[in-house]
């Protein structure tokens, strides 16, 4: 899409340039680039060639009259005059002179190439671009021997990053990356500047290289350029923990240079999504807020402090949020401060959480308290301190307060009470897969006809703090205490969905058909039945699932899971690719 | 192309045999499957028409009637699998069935039997999942029986077993669709290097353009002898290359041990390919572009062009069956997507070919069709109607999330149009 997008934003600039004061024409006139784009190709060329006469040097119009003459109409002998008089016009013109290059080598052939080559170079001894355009063209037509040879001049003639860099990528082309390595080292130890281009081309490296690359890149004295350019390629590798040793032996004293390669490493490492890049982005952001003062070193510890808690690393965060309160501003300090509770009750550590959270309660953004507190109460929930987790949420009135209400109040039993606080919360508070659970719940409560049911909640209960197996044992006991068609079907379906969850199919499977027999007229049979082909599908026994799956679709064509189903059915009848 | 320049390439034939309305039928149900907003599934649609001509019935396809419906014979087994699929259907009572007749007599829309399921073969090498060909994800989701053939049954003489063909993003240059210089050292390039050479070798040829260039010929062959062709992407354009260059070498050097003929351009032979003439090949074998065939030039950094939209002409149905099949949607106008070709440049067509889809005011056409022998071709540019920017290694597309997809509707008008009973000659 990039691709794409910048190919329009060119023809938007070519579109804008040529139509320039320096040939007048009427707002209904299409510009030279709108006729070509239209295909109206000769009309394209009288236009491009009306501005180069009033102008040789436009090479705006020159690159158009190009395309047209050369790549559309076939009339590249009309081209030539057109370039010698740009020539003429702007003799170091690089881009003229490679129209001239390309023109010569397209059409001309090989000794063409070559002379155009030497003019471009006559005029301009020291630019590498004309090594690198002949170059490409001879490696373009598999001549990669004569590529090399070319810059064997340019090295002799110049001999700078430049020409290291393109000899680098030619040797891709070649598939040698061993040796392109070496040259992309060559570029940047001239260099550094090339750093980046050396690594975004590296990158492609195939895995099965990449060490003998970084030994090549590092050689025996690993310079500074090379162990910046080791660390970048490492990070993109996705190894970023090794790339961090190398950057940070690495870095420069200057801090803005130093700062900028912290930052792009985090970058990178952030973007692996992985739990070695969450830590290799705390150690990158945590250097570089030592290298900073006040807020800024502020914002950076609380942004090393996520990302170390992103890691699992919740004593690194900590350490650092404690830092960051003592030295903020206001508001910096309120940021860690919630970041710093936030750790504390993912660790569990839920009565500190809860005292820093009363302590900064009333200078924390809105926002940050909803979500602390019930952070906070659900953390009590699974200890499960359900009379505690309800005095932390005893001043929350928002909507999510009562879905977390909701949730306290089944997990007592109280089964009226939680459909209130559910109903309360309505269907859209929260995040979509909360509400979608929630919403669930709801309807399985709907069915049931008891006010309370102490056993339903302390299994449901259990379930949530992850003691699966005790809790479907208590759900398939629970459920004999309701109606077959009142609630029972309902909570077997909970149970064999969560065994499945657990990957317990077989047992799953049980629990399903049982729920589905329960009442296969009821509301909960679509649901039991799609939820029983599933676990029949990851049994590997999918041809048992086609007449489920079958019944499903034929029998409750009306039911929301009919899509579900059929998408399962072609799934397995091969018609769709298995997601 | 205009219509009367249709009836140059198709009129004869046609006006004398053309498509027979269905007599009369019964006044027993029948089920009308529709085609237009009120389809669920469109894709799955033709599987439930192209299934029950293969369980021996007979049907029917109604021309621009609701977009190109079905009119099938009411059985509980279609029903049945109508809702497994979850295509929308109606039962139609003999009345209900002479009012649809009615409003076709009287529009232009026009009712064409459909008599047998074609042999259906998509030529495709060893090992290719169905997601990476549109056609055969096509005919995978829509239930559609094919088989897959490849060189070595094409050389062998097996295409006669088939009536109709399908060609997806094969290099009938022989170059590995120009990736080999720019994706050297990638797995999956070198097991396509591999099974190629390793299949002309097998088969006694020097080296794969030649083998290449024998299939090519082959599959002329099979157009020619009445059969139904239908290429996509790239296997459009190299087809074509592959049929004109009997007497150049148009493979670099990496693919047969010796560069390009510089004058392979002069050496074409356009009389001997379907639909193009007059093409500038492309030299250099670092670009993943064949000629100036192609309008949109996706790999070619100087002269791509960016994606628009393209719309089908809507043809007499009455007069013209055949193309008015080729275009039955329920949509005119359709996003384009690109492939390794993606469209067909309007100056390179030959005359007679008639245009079914263009870009308006753009110079570059996307769905043709015309005729060799005694059978025809269609090709459609582009990789993938619902992944318009395709690169290697995308995941594949699944069709259950653009089961009304209209660029997929094209797909399988081309799977269902030899399905469609000739009427006998008049003397």
């Amino acid at each position: 899409m990039n691709a794409v997008r910048s190919a329009a934003v060119l023809l938007l600039m070519l579109a804008a340039s040529v139509t320039r004061p320096a040939i007048a024409q009427t707002q209904a006139d299409p510009t030279p680039s709108q006729l070509e784009r239209r295909g109206r190709y000769e009309e394209a060329a009288v236009g491009f060639k009306a501005i180069l006469d009033a102008e040789p040097g436009n090479v705006t119009a020159l690159l158009g009259l190009e395309r047209v003459l050369v790549n559309r109409l076939d009339q590249t002998a009309e081209m030539l005059r057109y370039i010698a008089r740009a020539i003429e016009a702007s003799p170091l013109h690089e881009q003229i002179r490679e129209v001239d290059f390309r023109v010569a080598a397209s059409e001309f052939g090989a000794d063409s190439a070559e002379a155009a080559f030497r003019r471009w170079g006559d005029a301009m001894p020291l630019s590498a671009a004309p090594y690198r355009l002949y170059a490409f063209w001879l490696g373009g037509q598999g001549d990669l021997e004569g590529a090399l040879a070319v810059l064997d001049r340019g090295d002799e003639r110049i001999g700078n990053a430049r020409i290291a860099q393109y000899r680098a990528q030619i040797l891709i082309m070649a598939g040698d990356w061993l040796a392109s390595a070496s040259h992309w080292r060559r570029a940047v130890d001239l260099d550094p500047a090339y750093a980046q281009a050396a690594g975004s081309s590296l990158s492609r490296t195939p895995v099965e290289y990449r060490d003998v690359i970084l030994q090549t890149v590092l050689g025996i004295r690993p310079t500074t350029s090379a162990q910046l350019l080791s660390a970048d390629l490492l990070v993109r590798w996705g190894r970023p923990e090794e790339g961090w040793t190398l950057l940070d032996r690495a870095l420069p004293p200057n801090d803005v240079q130093a700062a900028a390669l912290l930052r792009r490493f985090a970058d990178r490492a952030g973007q692996l999504r992985t739990l070695s890049g969450a830590r290799a982005r705390g150690y990158a952001l945590e250097r570089l807020s030592e290298r900073q003062t006040g807020a800024e070193a502020s914002r950076t510890r609380v942004a090393a402090a996520r990302a170390f808690a992103d890691a699992g690393e919740l004593e690194a965060a900590q350490r650092l949020l404690n830092r960051s309160r003592t030295r903020g501003s206001e508001t910096d300090d309120a940021v860690a401060a919630a970041t710093l509770i936030r750790v504390l009750a993912d660790a569990g550590q839920l009565a500190e959480a809860e005292v820093r959270f009363f302590e900064w309660e009333t200078r924390l953004r809105g926002d940050d308290v909803d979500d602390l507190r019930q952070r906070i109460a659900w953390g009590w929930i699974l200890q499960p301190e359900l009379d505690r987790a309800a005095a932390v949420l005893a001043k929350d009135s928002s909507v999510t307060g009562q879905a977390v209400r909701g949730w306290i109040a089944l997990y007592r039993g109280e089964l009226a009470t939680a459909k209130e606080h559910f109903a309360a919360a309505g269907p859209s508070s929260q995040s979509r897969e909360e509400a979608t659970r929630r919403a669930s719940m709801l309807v399985l409560l709907q069915r049931i006809q008891a006010q309370s049911s102490p056993p339903l909640g302390e299994a449901l209960l259990r379930a949530a703090r992850g003691d699966t197996t005790e809790a479907v044992e208590q759900l398939e006991a629970v459920a004999t205490t309701f109606p077959a068609t009142a609630g029972r079907a309902e909570v077997l379906v909970y149970a064999g969905r969560l065994l499945s969850r657990q990957s317990d199919y077989e047992n799953a499977v049980r629990v399903l058909d049982v729920a589905f027999h329960a009442d296969s007229a009821g509301p909960s049979a679509p649901a039991a039945e799609l939820a029983l082909a599933v676990a029949l599908v990851k049994l590997g026994r999918p041809q048992e699932a086609m007449p489920r799956l079958e019944h499903l679709i034929l029998t409750y064509q009306e039911s929301a899971l009919v899509p579900q189903a059929r998408r399962l059915f072609d799934q397995i009848n091969g018609m769709i690719p298995k997601s | 192309m205009k219509r009367r320049d249709f009836f140059g390439v198709l009129g004869a034939p046609l006006l004398a045999g053309g498509f027979p309305s269905r007599p009369p039928a019964p006044l027993d149900r029948s089920l009308l499957i529709p085609m237009d907003d009120s389809q669920t599934d469109h894709l799955k649609a033709y599987g439930i028409a192209y299934r029950s001509l293969e369980g021996g019935s007979t049907g029917e396809w109604l021309l621009n009637y609701r977009h190109g419906s079905f009119l099938l014979d009411d059985s509980a087994g279609i029903r049945r699998e109508a809702a497994l699929a979850g295509v929308t259907f109606q039962q139609l009572s003999g009345a209900g069935v002479v009012d649809v007749r009615g409003e076709i007599a009287a529009n232009n829309m026009e009712s064409v039997l459909l008599e047998k399921a074609p042999k259906v073969a998509v030529y495709a090498p060893p090992g290719l999942a169905p997601w990476d060909d549109a056609v055969t994800m096509a005919l995978q989701y829509a239930g559609i029986e094919y088989e897959t053939i490849w060189d070595r049954e094409v050389v062998e003489g097996e295409l006669s077993e088939y009536e109709w063909l399908h060609l997806h993003h094969e290099d009938f240059t022989g170059q590995y669709s120009k990736f080999y210089l720019t994706y050297r050292g990638s797995a999956w390039l070198e097991q396509m290097v591999r099974l190629n050479q390793g299949m002309a070798q097998s088969l006694g040829f020097p080296h794969v353009p030649a083998l290449k260039k024998d299939v090519a010929e082959k599959i002329r062959t099979f157009v020619e002898r009445g059969k139904f062709l239908f290429a996509m992407c790239t296997a459009t354009e190299t087809l074509e290359l592959a049929l004109a260059a009997s007497d150049a070498d148009i493979a670099a050097q990496y693919s047969d041990g010796s560069p390009m003929d510089p004058n392979a351009d002069q050496r074409m032979r356009w009389d001997r390919s379907f639909a193009f003439q007059n093409a500038r090949l492309e030299h250099s074998p670092m670009i993943a572009s064949f000629s100036d065939i192609d309008g949109h030039q996706v790999n070619n950094p100087v002269r791509r062009q960016q994606l628009g939209a393209f719309k089908l002409f809507n043809f007499a149905a009455k007069i013209d069956p055949v193309p008015t099949m080729l275009v039955q949607n329920h949509r005119d106008v359709i996003p384009d997507f690109y492939g390794l070709t993606t469209s067909f440049a309007r100056n390179r067509l030959k005359p007679g070919v008639t245009i079914l889809a263009d870009e308006q005011g753009a110079p570059w056409v996307k769905y043709i069709h015309g005729e060799l022998g005694e059978g025809t071709w269609t090709y459609l540019g582009g990789h993938d109607p619902e992944d318009p920017q395709h690169q290697i290694g995308d995941p594949p597309t699944d069709l259950s999330l653009h089961a009304n997809s209209p660029g997929y509707r094209l797909i399988l008008n081309n799977v269902l149009f030899p399905a469609a009973k000739k009427r006998e000659l008049k003397t």
